[in-house]
């Protein structure tokens, strides 16, 4: 679930940060500001965009921004003027909170390394390796686990909370599965290969096996071809865990930031 | 016939053996495994199927623009069907038959975004620092992350550019940001941890030898390693070449030869201990730094077979050292327009040309601060015994301020342009220290990029109008062109894939791979079925 979204968004992440540009206001990452903000939004915002940002009746504010970035003056204006035409009404907020507001929003779609969820991340640890979840016999981290779902390793410095919640709860949510298709190849000369196809066109195809088997594909050599609609990925976590074990397991994930590793034992 | 052996190849291609240091020690053969595809340096493929009869028949197989990429200097590495390239904080896994992507790893919380030179492979794994100065150990099948580690620090004026150098169980990796003043390293890292198993500075400590060749500043003194080495396995050596002393122009102020800076390092792999060096510009103030390939050659030097070392170096001269002993054998003129040295002594030092240092007012001086050469990858073929070298005919204006230096405010001491010159590419003679042959480029003297040659004759550059060109190796003969439609700032590689020969290079911003051409039959879709 989470290849589609770490491909497309992340040359995007990655060249802009969250935004087009970086806003100097002191409200940004100031945790005072930030937790007040929340409250705002809790009370104001949740309603209409999910209580983490995820969307509902109002758009995810989450995925959005690495699509279409907007600078934290932007989504100032929107919170204090709304979008006319839309049901995003203005608000009558003084300046100082709507910029906590605004820190807030910017934290919540910030990796989940810089906000992380409050379950225990120790458990979560436990429970991404256990038998339960099983997280890694698809996922690696640091090289272990499985290679047929995306590599763990940096989730939590790459990616906002509210997708990693996603991914975790709604895998198949996403329609685009190009890059991520879960594959069954027959070639003409009567091999058959499963895994994940990490790229695909008529004429090509590259397909990584769980155990890491990584097969170079003409497509002159495919015989048939079947695609998993849905993603790979269980659908089932929801039940399988309980609300506590999946806060657990958000933590841990969260926790998976390669530059804050490094600079913790530095 | 041709598709049933295709089959087989296609079904054989699974990527699952690892590298060892003996495949390196064998490169290159179908797989490019190393920044200048073997440890001696050559960049020389012994493939055979494209030949000076049939390189015209050249053809671009695939193209992969790199996201973002603005100004590529990325030398591939090729293995087991997949070419590995690095940008800016950045690498990507390329199906080498198809340029399509397979994987890529984009490290967006990086503190700096200079250039990237390529990356390196051992076992599993795929290489590549940071610029801000973290090795980085990828899952070569899936570019899983599978450690990132700090091995300086960027408040302390270093950044990182070049390739690793994968050697044994080890990593080594070098520095840049010579310009800024900083304290130059080489340092060898596991390559199964990246903890740091020795480094050893470019610079040395106050009251260590050599620190009498420099004056207060000496804990700034640069001497940056911001490219790959080459290696000697019997004896053991690792070649290694450091940057510019800083202050770059005002050099007054680090009166002496300023140690080990603007040098060729001779280093024992296992501890990093200093087996000797040889300084080609004692006291640079032109910051032509020694950042050029030390090609590693066996050849007869007046009548008896030598390990030699040959250098074009930046500073105009093409030198021949003894590689086990370090001493000077002859250096010669690489570009006609040298004019800061009449010649080269028999000690190895200069012959200066009085008052060729930067003035305040500007001294007009040739090479221009580009130098005669650069990082750019040469060539050693060796049926021609020849040295490909692109090389600059240029000169500039050098400036110096009499600014009190500060370390790490981007201050070099001065100042340098340069202007107009030509681009040559010149098949130098190491046994006579001449040019063999001359092939002069048309441009603006802008590129930066390099070559790469077959075992057939065929000597494949890139040149200053963003062509990626085929000579002939033996007399420089023009073979074949390609316009790839903007300047590149990298050198070619050689792999083969589904048993075809391929050369591939970046341009600015893209991959291109070239084969010769074959004409591609009509295929039928295969039958996709989805499943829910």
């Amino acid at each position: 679930m989470f290849l589609c979204l770490l491909l497309l968004a992340l040359s995007l992440a990655a060249q802009h940060g969250r935004y087009e540009s970086e806003s100097n206001h002191p409200a940004i990452g100031d945790p005072a500001q930030i937790a007040a903000g929340e409250k705002l939004y809790q009370r104001s915002c949740a309603g209409c965009h999910g209580p983490d940002g995820s969307g509902g009746r109002g758009p995810n504010l989450v995925v959005r921004p690495l699509w279409h970035p907007l600078t934290d003056e932007k989504v100032f204006s929107i919170i204090r003027e709304g979008l006319p035409g839309t049901s995003m009404p203005p608000t009558s907020l003084t300046d100082d909170e709507t910029w906590q507001l605004v820190a807030f929003i910017h934290a919540l779609i910030g990796p989940a390394a810089e906000n992380p969820p409050p379950g225990d991340a120790n458990a979560g640890e436990k429970i991404y390796w256990g038998e339960k979840a099983k997280c890694s016999n698809c996922h690696t981290i640091s090289g272990k686990g499985g290679y047929l779902g995306p590599d763990l390793t940096n989730i939590g410095g790459v990616r906002p909370m509210a997708v990693i919640r996603e991914s975790v709860l709604e895998p198949s949510k996403d329609l685009y599965q190009l890059e991520k298709e879960a594959v069954t190849v027959k070639l003409k000369n009567g091999q058959t290969i499963r895994g994940v196809a990490r790229n695909r066109n008529n004429y090509s195809l590259q397909v990584i096996e769980r155990a890491g088997k990584l097969h170079l594909i003409s497509m002159r050599d495919v015989a048939e071809l079947e695609i998993l609609e849905r993603s790979a990925m269980p659908g089932d976590y929801g039940e399988r865990l309980s609300a506590e074990e999946l806060e657990s397991l958000f933590a841990f994930l969260a926790r998976q930031s390669l530059r804050d590793r490094a600079e913790s034992s530095n | 016939m041709i598709r049933v052996l295709a089959w087989v190849l296609a079904v054989c291609s699974v990527a699952s053996a690892q590298v060892t240091y003996e495949d390196i020690l064998k490169s290159p053969g179908k797989d490019w495994l190393t920044y200048a595809g073997s440890y001696n340096g050559w960049r020389h493929s012994p493939l055979e199927q494209i030949t000076p009869e049939n390189a015209g028949s050249l053809v671009p197989k695939w193209v992969y623009r790199v996201p973002n990429a603005a100004r590529l200097q990325t030398s591939p590495v090729v293995y087991d069907g997949v070419m590995y390239v690095t940008d800016t904080n950045a690498m990507y896994a390329l199906d080498a038959r198809s340029g399509r992507l397979i994987w890529s790893y984009v490290d967006a919380r990086a503190k700096e975004s200079g250039p990237n030179r390529g990356p390196a492979i051992l076992g599993d794994r795929v290489y590549f620092v940071t610029s801000d100065n973290y090795l980085t150990a990828l899952d070569r099948r899936s570019g899983g992350v599978i450690f990132s580690k700090k091995y300086a620090r960027v408040e302390e004026g270093i950044t990182s550019t070049s390739a690793p150098f994968a050697f044994k169980n080890m990593v080594i990796v070098g520095c840049a940001g010579g310009d800024n003043g900083m304290r130059g390293f080489i340092a060898a890292l596991s390559a199964e941890t990246g903890e740091e198993i020795w480094r050893t500075y470019t610079v040395p400590a106050k009251g260590e030898p050599g620190s009498e060749t420099w004056g207060d500043l000496i804990e700034w003194g640069g001497s940056a390693t911001w490219l790959s080495g080459t290696f000697d396995p019997e004896l053991n050596t690792l070649y290694w070449t450091t940057g510019n002393p800083w202050p770059d122009f005002n050099a007054s102020v680090r009166p002496g030869d300023n140690l080990y800076s603007s040098s060729l390092l001779a280093l024992d792999p296992e501890t990093g201990k200093i087996k000797w060096h040889f300084q080609f510009t004692p006291h640079d103030t032109h910051d032509w730094d020694a950042q050029s390939w030390p090609m590693l050659v066996d050849l007869e030097w007046e009548g008896k077979p030598r390990k030699l070392v040959l250098h074009a170096n930046r500073n105009g001269f093409f030198y021949v050292l003894d590689r086990e002993t370090g001493e000077f054998l002859r250096a010669t003129k690489l570009t006609d327009s040298v004019d800061w040295a009449t010649g080269i002594d028999k000690t190895g030092r200069p012959i200066l040309v009085p008052d060729k240092d930067p003035t305040i007012e500007g001294n007009w001086v040739c090479p221009s601060v580009k130098g005669a050469t650069n990082w750019m990858g040469q060539t050693y073929h060796p049926d021609t015994e020849l040295l490909y070298v692109l090389t600059l005919e240029q000169c500039g204006w050098f400036t110096m301020s009499e600014q009190k230096p500060e370390p790490m405010k981007n201050f070099p001491g001065g100042g340098a342009t340069e202007e107009g010159g030509q681009v040559i590419l010149r098949a130098m003679d190491p046994k006579t220290g001449k040019a063999a042959w001359e092939y002069p480029m048309t441009g603006f003297g802008r590129m930066w990029t390099g070559t790469v040659s077959t075992k057939t004759g065929v000597l494949f550059s890139g040149d200053d109008a963003g062509q990626l060109i085929a000579l002939d190796a033996k007399n420089g003969r023009h073979l074949w062109n390609f316009n790839m439609g903007e300047l590149s700032t990298a050198s070619p590689v050689i792999y083969e894939v589904d048993g075809k020969q391929h050369i591939a290079i970046a341009s600015a911003t893209a991959i291109f791979s070239f084969g010769l051409f074959e004409l591609v039959e009509p295929m039928d879709l295969p039958k996709i079925k989805t499943r829910k």
